[in-house]
């Protein structure tokens, strides 16, 4: 038996969607159709009819270029994936930027709280703070969205987290995983993360897939193994990497993505 | 003939400083004994209607202190959910003189006493402000840990505040009877377990109130010397009395007692004043309604009266009016944000369902 999957998703459905091109055949019982548009193109979307049809002349411009189709019908899937769509680990560093809360290292080694300059916050708190800012990214939106019009099964992929090279050449936006680092709260903020998505996932009715293992180093990276030499979604596909990107990944991640789809799909 | 009526301004008289006066600003119904400024550093603690004082003076600009604020990344509503932002700190609702004073006793000893953890259901809560956690945490020694750390910090708010606007909004409050400490809810309601052995009601009297007004008035001087005290009394009646009253009467009389011992301590001490808020909402003279259709809540347009007397008599610009609310919410629901521990009484209010 086959089963028919959407994967439906942003700039980082290429690692996902070049993997499957370069060999199909490692996920036998499984069929692939990937439907990718830039930013939020893909909320500029109606489902109507049982199909998930572009409401704007970008979007429309978008599933055509990019995906070659003119609209999605949902029925024609068994299961949906949604891939990557701003359900990051940044989510979990964002609050961590000001506040600390019991379960972080760095907290135990703080001799006087009242001064520290990060506020102390209760884990529940950090927790609720990570559900309401991920509900809000465009996973969630577009998982709400589909289910207007399907309910199969959803799954969502945890988007990579950066690249480990961003050690050796620290960028500003990456300010908070170097504090994070060493201050020794990287294992814990990566597992808060994963813990928020899954909650908030479960909560949307669909199943959070976390990153890959094998490919995070330092709980808060990419290994640079499944950076190099990834490709942008676009609609000429095998342009080079951007030398400043350290955001997508490749297709030896995509395929242990597809790997991490297959046992969902096919549980042992 | 002279006498002593003669000379006296017009808001002394009720026909000139009532019925023929500007009754939507009422000059001198509100003359500050004290002056605030933009740069006043100000404080809140109260009832739920100091939300609103607190949330109106931030968006007119003023110096209004945070101890604890939420993190950036925390959404608005999450922040309000854990107490964050509704007061100068996370105290939660402070709705007597004696929580307040107990408060301030405790942050001058130093340390939070571990006896007073709730727990429920495995979860444990701060009995003190068991709302500001509505997921409880993992220990009691959690929660101690952050006793402590909200405790020093409303200990280093104080010290920077220039004026404390505290808004008093009952007389009935359940106590430990060992200590005689307060707590915001009774025992049982949020979490914990109500024991009449360990447990009591109170209602505080004239005399209470005054003696706790006096003794918070000292013990913020020792926090900051100059440090001004202005007080009002929440125009919300009660959700419920224990009293054994009917809740219109227990209303009556608390409200009675804070406005009574209010104006005694404001009367006695240079440095305490009293915006009317209570007058401004719930007087015939005032107009109104100001109240939503519960009864209870304070509408947005009787928040915004209050508010515009106390700017006005301060010189204070108003705020910024572009809607920054839901423009599809009820005109009523601005004002019902307001976060009031009490309202969960209204769960056990037989067979009545609450507006």
């Amino acid at each position: 038996m086959t089963t028919r999957i959407c994967f439906i998703g942003n700039s980082h459905l290429a690692a996902l969607s070049e993997a499957w091109s370069r060999d199909p055949a490692q996920w036998p019982g499984l069929q692939a159709s990937f439907v990718g548009a830039h930013k939020d193109l893909l909320l500029q979307t109606e489902v109507r009819d049982g199909r998930l049809i572009p409401a704007t002349d970008d979007a429309r411009q978008s599933f055509g270029k990019i995906s070659g189709v003119s609209d999605v019908v949902l029925d024609h899937h068994d299961v949906f994936v949604i891939v990557g769509s701003g359900v990051a680990l940044a989510t979990a560093l964002m609050i961590y930027r000001d506040a600390r809360w019991v379960g972080l290292p760095s907290l135990a080694q703080c001799s006087d709280l009242a001064t520290m300059p990060e506020q102390l916050i209760s884990r529940p708190a950090a927790m609720a703070s990570m559900t309401a800012a991920l509900d809000n990214r465009l996973g969630l939106r577009l998982i709400r969205h589909l289910r207007h019009g399907t309910k199969r099964p959803i799954y969502l992929t945890s988007q990579p987290r950066v690249s480990q090279i961003i050690l050796q050449s620290p960028q500003p936006v990456t300010r908070l995983h170097n504090i994070a680092l060493r201050n020794g709260d990287n294992q814990a903020l990566s597992a808060a993360f994963d813990a928020a998505a899954a909650a908030v996932l479960t909560n949307a009715g669909a199943t959070f897939i976390p990153q890959p293992a094998e490919t995070i180093a330092r709980d808060l990276f990419t290994a640079q193994a499944y950076v190099k030499g990834a490709h942008r979604l676009a609609a000429t596909m095998g342009l080079p990497q951007a030398k400043d990107d350290v955001k997508h990944a490749n297709a030896i991640y995509g395929a242990l993505v597809l790997d991490q789809i297959a046992a969902a799909v096919y549980p042992t | 003939m002279s006498h002593p009526y003669t000379g006296l301004s017009a808001t002394a008289f009720w026909r000139s400083g009532v019925v023929t006066a500007d009754r939507d600003l009422f000059p001198g119904l509100y003359a500050p004994k004290f002056a605030i400024g933009i740069d006043t550093k100000i404080a809140t603690m109260g009832s739920c209607f100091a939300q609103h004082i607190s949330h109106f003076l931030r968006k007119t600009g003023c110096l209004v202190l945070d101890a604890e604020p939420a993190p950036r990344a925390m959404t608005p509503q999450v922040a309000a959910r854990f107490g964050y932002g509704l007061f100068s700190g996370r105290y939660g609702n402070i709705y007597t003189s004696r929580q307040l004073l107990d408060l301030l006793r405790e942050i001058a000893s130093g340390a939070a006493d571990p006896q007073f953890v709730w727990e429920k259901s495995g979860r444990f809560y701060d009995a003190f402000r068991p709302t500001v956690e509505p997921e409880g945490m993992d220990s009691a020694d959690e929660v101690l840990l952050h006793r402590d750390y909200h405790l020093e910090r409303t200990a280093q708010l104080l010290r920077q505040t220039d004026v404390l606007i505290f808004t008093l909004g009952l007389t009935e409050t359940w106590a430990d009877r060992d200590t005689g400490r307060v707590f915001p809810v009774c025992p049982g309601v949020v979490a914990g377990r109500f024991d009449p052995a360990l447990h009591c009601w109170l209602n505080l009297t004239h005399a209470d109130v005054l003696d706790d007004l006096t003794r918070i008035r000292a013990l913020l001087q020792r926090f900051n010397p100059g440090m001004k005290l202005l007080l009002t009394v929440s125009p919300v009646p009660l959700t419920a009395t224990a009293s054994g009253a009917h809740v219109l009467a227990a209303s009556s009389l608390s409200k009675s007692v804070l406005r009574a011992a209010v104006g005694e301590c404001v009367a006695a001490h240079e440095d305490v004043d009293y915006v009317p808020s209570y007058e401004l909402i719930t007087h015939p003279a005032a107009g109104g309604p100001w109240f939503n259709a519960n009864l209870r809540h304070v509408s947005a347009a009787g928040v915004d009266r209050v508010m515009r007397v106390f700017l006005a008599a301060h010189g204070l610009a108003e705020p910024d009016r572009t809607p920054e609310t839901d423009p599809e919410a009820t005109p009523d629901s601005p004002a019902d944000d307001a976060v009031c521990d009490e309202v969960l009484l209204d769960a056990f209010a037989g067979g009545a369902r609450p507006l």
